[in-house]
């Protein structure tokens, strides 16, 4: 008990925390200036007439034009966070204009988005402020040093998110058919030099497979340890890089790069932050702002002792939701009960066909709906193998032909799906009118069977 | 030891940002292990555009019989000229899948092959006068759709068809129209193809926006709804409440309808295996990929879509040579072979386009 509370107690050098913060912050901005600029907030939002929600959260949607609106929050807001402009305050604008774009449409779920999500709700609870921010300005006031945990914590989410990418990377069909990377790796034929020769041969999707797998395992044990540190941080940027290469991962790589230098000494950051706020002194004394202005050095910013009790549940929920699926029977890259908010990168491929067929329950005759006037190709791509999807839409399509045809209808879906390089099988059992079907936690019986055994977790 | 992280971090990532593909336009391909560069080949040389050229020249002495007919409209000639019309739809069914290239520019498909065709545009153009067959207002009232309605439609037999001719010349000039429309945008798409040859052969990336990619997204587009969609689907009522006679192809002629089907679905099982088009030769195509990639391979799959195609001929064999007919009396046979052919686009959507990790729609967005 007294070694716990000795922990909570130790302090550490704010500058970790605040350059981490600074970091986020510009990266966010950046995130967003680029989500904005390449139209994607008129693409995936406003072009589309049907979104699909989570599940109890159907009233969060698209705002119209609006929209703009709250990407404009965002933005701000994520602007305040880097440069700790009532840092408080800004994060927790951030967390909730963040979240309620994530979740205005299920389709553009990725995990990188979920683990900033995930991550700004902690960094509302960190004294992310106590040094090189505008706060320390407005209010006078800096901290020198801050509870070692709340560094410690951002070290353990990230932690998280590499070992339960590894856990999950521990099945047959990742290590020993070397599936789905032998799909992805095979045709990247185009790729300089190693396209046609190192992608080519089968040794290296097993070689890659392990190695992510391993990577992914260590890394968190690479950056902890000072002797390794450097060697874990190569790695990290390194394959990060690669990825960034092969595959359209988006701003994913940048983030976790960055996120990997708070594992670095608190000197080193020291060292950093002297260094900029050398340079930004050099020039604001050369304009002659902060002529008079007097800081005050404070030895140590307090957490209050509510928040270690909010965050260890916070972290208790992190180890559990991942594992959720067992409660589910079935073949989980299958019936993806449970796959979501479980640090499930970039681990299967899957590609669906899913026709719905719109049946009057008064004599029986049937059409099939095209997917083309009610979805976007993304939606409908994203949506022809994930069962919830599939139960929302068909559910959209009841509502739409019911009320428009002014009849009874049943809902079919003719779906198949191919797992991993799989023969393609049916994926909805087709006699379930999924018009009947709720949405709920509870087991989906409609999905089939996968007709095949993947092992591990 | 700190202090050289970030320059070695930064050398890496100037590394990779360097050799980022996305820069590389050199498209050399000597180490072609699957062969994607005789693929498009074959494609090219062997498939398009002899096919092209065979289209064109049925064109020409389709214009040919026009002339002569327009000239002098009799129930003879008028069949020659149905005849030539006939025998250019079964080769267009050839050519229709590759939008691609000049194709895709102009909406040739679109400029050919729209029906059904709008009757009441057509006849209201012939009063006017006043018509540009190119401007897409138009898109229903030229091509082989329209030209089965000049031909076949205008008057119960042709008897009556010959005396709408002889009394309003109007009707010769539109059927002029069409041809030379249709010679026209046919000329721009097989003159291009002389330069696009040489950037289509060399495209063999796997992005979004080279040749082999658009090329096998196309085709399985074309099979979905060029073919299945459009000549089986819509007519038999798949898609609506009742089933639509009036929407299969060649409505006017009628009893052709099950010839130009069978003869699209020949033409993208040729495609699929890489069939010259002139001679029995089959060079690389899908099928040769299929088998010589990992995955498919150890699925069989081009062995199961070779027995779907199967299944799919004999489905259409088993119907009547005029759809209509076929529809009115009995549907379900309509709707089997639409199940046979659904089964080969489930094929080619989701099993061959995984094995070829080829993305079906190109999306721009990120993926994790």
């Amino acid at each position: 008990m007294g070694l716990i509370s000795s922990y909570f107690n130790q302090r550490v050098s704010s500058s970790p925390l605040s350059l981490f913060r600074f970091c986020f912050g510009f990266l966010m901005c950046f995130s967003l200036i680029r989500f904005w600029n390449k139209g994607w907030i008129e693409e995936l939002y406003l072009d589309p007439f049907f979104h699909f929600s989570y599940y109890g959260f159907d009233w969060i949607k698209p705002i119209g034009e609006y929209t703009y609106f709250i990407f404009l929050i965002c933005f701000i807001s994520s602007l305040f966070v880097c440069v700790g402009f009532k840092y408080r305050f800004s994060i927790v604008v951030f967390f909730f204009s963040f979240l309620y774009i994530e979740m205005m449409d299920k389709t553009t779920y990725l995990n990188h988005y979920y683990f900033i999500s995930v991550l700004s709700f902690l960094l509302i609870f960190l004294p992310a402020q106590a040094s090189f921010s505008l706060d320390n300005l407005i209010n006078r006031k800096r901290y020198k040093t801050i509870p070692k945990w709340t560094i410690d914590s951002i070290k353990l989410l990230i932690s998280i998110v590499y070992i339960y990418a590894a856990i999950a990377k521990i099945n047959s069909d990742w290590l020993l058919d070397a599936m789905p990377l032998q799909i992805w790796i095979s045709s990247k034929h185009h790729f300089p030099f190693l396209g046609e020769t190192l992608f080519q041969k089968e040794w290296f999707y097993y070689f890659m497979s392990w190695a992510g797998m391993l990577y992914d395992l260590l890394i968190p044990f690479l950056l902890f340890y000072t002797r390794t540190r450097l060697f874990g941080f190569l790695l990290v940027v390194l394959f990060h890089a690669l990825t960034k290469l092969l595959f359209p991962i988006g701003m994913f790589p940048y983030i976790m790069i960055i996120s990997a230098i708070i594992f670095f000494s608190p000197k080193f950051h020291d060292d950093i932050i002297s260094k900029i706020s050398f340079f930004l002194n050099r020039i604001f004394s050369y304009y002659n702002v902060l002529q008079n202005y007097n800081i005050k050095l404070i030895n140590h910013c307090n957490v209050r002792k509510p928040i270690i009790w909010i965050l260890c549940c916070f972290f208790l929920f992190q180890f559990l939701v991942p594992f959720r699926y067992v409660l589910y029977p079935g073949e989980l890259f299958w019936h993806e009960q449970g796959y979501r908010f479980s640090w499930r990168v970039m681990l299967v491929e899957k590609t669906g066909l899913a026709n719905f067929k719109i049946v009057d329950s008064d004599n029986g005759s049937f059409f099939y709906v095209n997917n083309d006037n009610f979805l976007t190709s993304f939606q409908e791509k994203q949506m022809s193998f994930q069962p919830d999807m599939i139960l929302e839409y068909a559910h959209y399509l009841g509502d739409y032909y019911s009320s428009s045809n002014d009849m009874e209808v049943q809902v079919f879906v003719d779906s198949y799906v191919s797992l991993n390089g799989r023969k393609s099988q049916r994926f909805i059992k087709k006699d379930v009118d999924l018009y009947l079907e709720k949405e709920s936690f509870r087991n989906k019986t409609w999905i089939t069977e996968l007709s095949d055994e993947i092992t591990g977790f | 030891m700190c202090k050289y992280v970030f320059p070695i971090a930064l050398a890496i990532s100037l590394f990779f940002i360097s050799c980022d593909p996305n820069d590389n336009t050199d498209n050399d391909n000597n180490l072609d292990l699957y062969n994607r560069g005789d693929i498009l080949l074959n494609w090219a040389d062997n498939i398009i555009i002899p096919a092209y050229e065979s289209f064109y020249s049925s064109l020409l002495s389709l214009n040919e019989d026009i002339i002569s007919f327009v000239e002098d409209p009799t129930i003879e000639l008028l069949e020659t000229v149905s005849d030539s019309w006939f025998n250019a739809y079964k080769l267009w069914q050839h050519v229709e899948m590759f939008d691609i290239g000049y194709a895709e520019v102009i909406n040739y498909k679109g400029k050919m092959n729209i029906y059904p065709t709008d009757i009441d545009l057509i006849n209201q153009n012939i009063i006017d006068q006043n018509y540009d067959l190119n401007n897409n207002n138009n898109f229903d009232s030229r091509g082989f759709p329209a030209m089965d309605y000049m031909l076949h439609g205008l008057a119960q037999d042709e008897v009556s068809i010959i005396n709408v001719y002889l009394s309003d010349a109007e009707y010769s000039n539109y059927l002029v129209a069409i041809i030379n429309s249709m010679i026209e945008n046919t000329d721009l798409v097989v003159q291009d193809w002389i330069s696009f040859r040489s950037e289509f052969i060399t495209s063999t990336d796997n992005t979004a926006t080279s040749a082999l990619n658009k090329m096998t997204n196309d085709f399985i587009y074309y099979f979905e709804k060029g073919f299945r969609a459009n000549k089986i689907g819509i007519p038999a009522g798949i898609f609506s409440n009742d089933v639509i006679p009036s929407a299969v192809e060649a409505f006017y002629k009628a009893d052709v309808s099950k010839v130009l089907a069978t003869e699209a679905l020949m033409a993208t099982k040729n495609f699929f295996q890489g069939k010259h088009f002139n001679n029995n030769v089959f060079s690389p195509s899908l099928e040769s990929y299929l088998d010589e990639l990992v995955v498919s391979s150890n699925n069989n799959l081009s062995e199961t879509i070779l027995s779907q195609f199967l299944d799919a001929e004999n489905s259409l064999a088993q119907l009547d040579d005029n759809f209509i007919t076929q529809i009115e009396t009995n549907n379900m046979q309509m709707l089997l072979a639409y199940d046979a052919i659904q089964q080969l686009v489930v094929s080619f959507k989701v099993d061959m386009l995984q094995s070829l990790s080829i993305s079906v729609d190109y999306v721009d967005a990120d993926g994790d």
